[in-house]
């Protein structure tokens, strides 16, 4: 092997530069380390794994990668933009260091062991991005490419899953006689699914089974699988292919990602490649490969990275905006857009109905759906894992406007009859629907911020007071409570249209005012 | 220009691999510039391999490809060769490297890249008399027969070279040192004790052995300059002391400074850093510095400021008086003593 390997060369520098605060101390051993490297400057193996990550986000980019696309967006001051061709589209240059969400998202699937879904046309790179991964988590790349599940029409539970042994279908006098020889890539620390949307149905079942509940099930017999990543690809978004994937499966996918085009200003890159046969997944340094243990360690650190209030508070109120349907249910509890749906009525018929809001201006009128609590969960782990890749211990409120398109995008469906879509200024989020999430990410924070809840949000306050306990609450301000609520409720309902954080609200209030009735009654008994 | 023999029969002998090397640096680096290579093999490589030639023969063949190597990765990052972003990296290996052909015959790697690294982060360093550390590096070679002579003597000569920021750390590695090595590293006579000129080193941070470095010091350094000319301060900086020196505001940029006989550095620091930090009093038992018009009076005398006396402002350590004015983007330093 040559003494150092100018592909595999990994930065020694850290990669996300900040100025240090510690007690300053000098240290000349500095003055030999620099872009060439020795035997006692190779990267230190007690590195932190946030700047370790970071080094293999950077090395993706500048050797595996060919073009990437900087569309994840940071500025630290106002960035350069232009207008640019008769659609007038905003071409920005970021102030801050970008991203590309190709590589970053499904990094970050991978540090946090989770469901990513590339999307894209064939030939984009999907599958090579997946086998990286794989590579990353110390397994070669034959290993990877022969654990890789290629989805076909023909495909069985027994090629997903296994076989039992043929020898003990014949002798075995009871089911729990017959072995199973389990598919290898069952055990894997990073699953790849090729093109999952040309599975047949009854085999995405038992897919849904791996994928959901980390377990394998054949004749009886129960496989558990080790935590794992998983990368799926797929040339259509929406599910579709030669079988329709079914919904179940869709909601398992924490964050799909699009391979964008390939820029031919890239086009000699290519050429090198070719005429070189680099592989880049077969180059992949050392020093950027997980153990198990780190990978346990370092999403047990995205766990721990703080989501403050204030932003807590802005997804709420995002959130909140889309699961009114005030024509769906009759009792206040199921005048949401899920009865819709259960019940089989139209859609339009049901929208049809709904005359009493500005649907311009009502964000829940422009989806068909709401955010699940899958769906929650995922944005606020990636906002989590982005602000930990970041070198940040908290999210910031950029880390979650960058992360929820590729969290909802697929799950939050809208609704291209909506007003919104109609306007010419808004024709491209019918198509673009990354940017469309992002836009309505956008206005519920304008909207937030013309409510002035950051600093006025009773129902913030009361749940506040309430979170503090109900040990030693007097009946006497039990009840002040109560009538405190009901008063705001009354102010809540006087005259307003209902929109989706108002109906959030109110439900709270509703929560709050049982809860201490409940109390209440309680101490009347003692 | 022609290649010298061995190096010539080290690249011969193993064409396929350099081609394969430079294939791949063509692809890291789409830029790379294969005709500087060809010029820095035969400016700068050649010098070293000739030279470690005529010392250990066996260990052409190596040191040749480890060197090929490294100039690869050079020319590659645009560091070296015709046209580079760094100009003395050409001449640490044709002038420089050949002075330490034993070093390199035994541990080539090692040394290539410790030299090279080095060359690279003094260039960095505003102010640095890179020309003063490669000619003290040349004379004082034939001290040096081990690496870790050769990292204790890179350390002094550069901080001796105005990088005061290595200030303690390099007088650290002096002590590590024979004491004639150690003294000539510092500029001192051949007679002196070494742990006396150590102990007036660390007392004064304005102390030199040399007689003409600690007179021109006392004529003050100016560091800093506005950002349009290369500078760091977009706006003339504010100075606050602390006990190792001082921290600087310019616009959002924060810095701190370092400052001695040899010279004076900024080095990036925090917003925090500098509203934490706090007046160091003077416990040097020296009166306080004062301003009286431009002029800055002193225990040991007056020294006229070249600054108009209106919005002159300054900061003292122990040591050091810092000089700012708000009609200049530098920073005016000069020793209490």
């Amino acid at each position: 092997m040559p003494p150092f390997n100018i592909f595999q060369r990994v930065s020694q520098a850290p990669t996300n530069p900040k100025t240090a605060t510690k007690t300053r101390q000098f240290d000349v051993a500095s003055l030999y380390q620099g872009p060439v490297s020795t035997e006692t400057t190779t990267a230190s193996e007690d590195q932190p794994l946030d700047e370790k990550l970071r080094q293999a986000y950077f090395w993706i980019v500048n050797n595996a990668i060919i073009s990437p696309h900087y569309d994840i967006e940071y500025n630290d001051g106002p960035p350069q933009t232009y207008t640019v061709g008769d659609s007038k589209r905003t071409l920005t240059l970021p102030s801050a260091q970008s991203y590309s969400s190709f590589i970053l998202l499904p990094l970050l699937t991978f540090i946090t062991r989770k469901k990513c879904l590339f999307v894209g046309g064939p030939g984009r790179g999907k599958t090579a991005s997946a086998v990286l991964m794989g590579v990353l988590s110390g397994a070669t790349v034959r290993e990877v490419r022969r654990a890789m599940q290629h989805g076909h029409p023909q495909m069985s539970t027994a090629d997903l899953l296994g076989n039992p042994l043929p020898a003990d279908l014949i002798n075995a006098q009871n089911m729990e006689d017959i072995r199973i020889s389990w598919r290898k890539w069952l055990s894997m620390r990073v699953k790849i699914v090729d093109e999952y949307n040309r599975i047949p149905t009854r085999t995405q079942s038992a897919l849904l089974t791996v994928m959901g509940d980390n377990y394998a099930e054949l004749l009886g017999h129960i496989y558990e699988c080790p935590e794992s990543a998983w990368y799926l690809t797929a040339n259509d978004e929406q599910g579709g292919g030669t079988y329709q994937v079914i919904d179940a499966l869709k909601d398992r996918i924490d964050v799909t990602v699009q391979a964008l085009a390939f820029n031919p200003h890239f086009l000699n890159n290519l050429l090198l490649r070719i005429e070189e046969d680099i592989r880049p997944e077969q180059l992949v340094p050392r020093e950027i490969i997980f153990s198990d243990e780190q990978v346990d360690h370092a999403a047990a650190a995205i766990r721990q990275i703080e989501l403050p209030e204030a932003v807590r508070r802005r997804i709420e109120f995002f959130v909140s905006q889309f699961e009114l349907c005030e024509t769906a249910g009759a009792q206040f509890e199921y005048m949401t857009k899920d009865t819709a749906r259960l019940s089989g009525v139209d859609w339009n018929q049901i929208v049809v109905a709904d005359n009493g809001r500005d649907r311009l201006k009502d964000l829940g009128c422009q989806t068909r759906n709401g955010v699940s609590v899958r769906a929650l969960i995922s944005l606020l782990l990636f906002s989590k894992a982005l602000a930990y890749f970041r070198g940040s211990s908290a999210v910031d409120l950029e880390d979650v406007r960058q992360i929820l398109p590729f969290v909802l995008i697929g799950k939050l469906q809208a609704d291209l009859e909506a007003p919104f879509f109609s306007l010419p200024e808004n024709a491209a989020y019918r198509v673009d629907r990354l940017s469309w999430l992002r836009r309505i990410f956008d206005l519920a924070n304008d909207e937030f911020n013309r409510l002035d809840l950051d600093r006025e949000d009773p129902v913030r306050d009361l749940s506040a007071e309430f979170e503090k306990g109900l040990n030693n609450l007097s009946e006497r301000e039990t009840r002040a409570r109560l009538s405190k609520i009901e008063r705001l409720i009354a102010d809540r309902a006087r005259g307003r249209k209902l929109y989706g954080h108002l109906y959030d609200d109110l439900l709270k209030l509703k929560y709050l005012h049982q809860r201490y009735t409940n109390y209440l009654h309680w101490l009347r008994s003692q | 220009m022609f290649l010298s023999e061995p190096f010539a029969r080290v690249l011969a002998e193993n064409r396929s691999h350099c081609n394969a090397r430079v294939a791949q640096a063509k692809h890291r680096y789409p830029g790379f510039d294969a005709e500087a290579f060809s010029v820095f093999l035969k400016t700068s490589v050649d010098p070293v391999v000739a030279a470690v030639d005529t010392f250990l023969p066996k260990e052409v063949q190596e040191v040749g490809l480890i060197a090929y190597d490294v100039a690869l990765e050079l020319v590659a990052q645009s560091l070296a060769g015709p046209g580079a972003r760094n100009q003395w990296l050409d001449r640490v290996w044709g002038e420089l490297v050949p002075k330490y052909a034993q070093l390199v015959a035994h541990q080539p790697r090692l040394v290539l890249a410790m030299l090279s690294n080095a060359i690279l982060n003094i260039e960095k360093v505003p102010g640095v008399h890179i020309e003063q550390w490669l000619q003290e590096m040349r004379c004082l070679a034939h001290h040096v027969d081990s690496v870790e002579k050769l990292q204790h003597l890179g350390k002094i000569l550069a901080w001796r070279s105005g990088a005061a920021h290595f200030r303690e750390s390099a007088i650290a590695a002096a002590s590590e040192l024979p004491s004639p090595i150690a003294l000539a590293a510092v500029g001192a006579n051949a007679d002196s004790n070494w742990n006396a000129v150590k102990d007036q080193l660390l007392a004064n941070p304005w102390w030199s052995p040399e007689k003409s470095k600690t007179e021109l010091a006392l004529q003050g350094i100016s560091v800093g300059q506005f950002t349009g000319f290369g500078g760091i301060f977009e706006v003339p900086p504010q100075v606050q002391a602390c006990e190792e020196g001082f921290l600087v505001k310019s616009a959002d940029r924060y810095s701190f400074l370092m400052a001695d006989v040899y010279g004076a550095v900024l080095q990036p620091a925090s917003q925090e850093e500098f509203e934490q930090s706090t007046s160091v009093m003077n416990a040097s038992g020296l009166p306080p510095p004062r301003l009286q018009g431009s002029r800055l009076i002193l225990k040991r005398g007056e020294i006229l400021l070249n600054l108009s006396q209106k919005n002159l402002s300054f900061a003292y350590n122990f040591h050091t008086v810092a000089i700012t004015s708000s009609y200049t983007h530098a920073i005016w330093l000069f020793p209490l003593q």
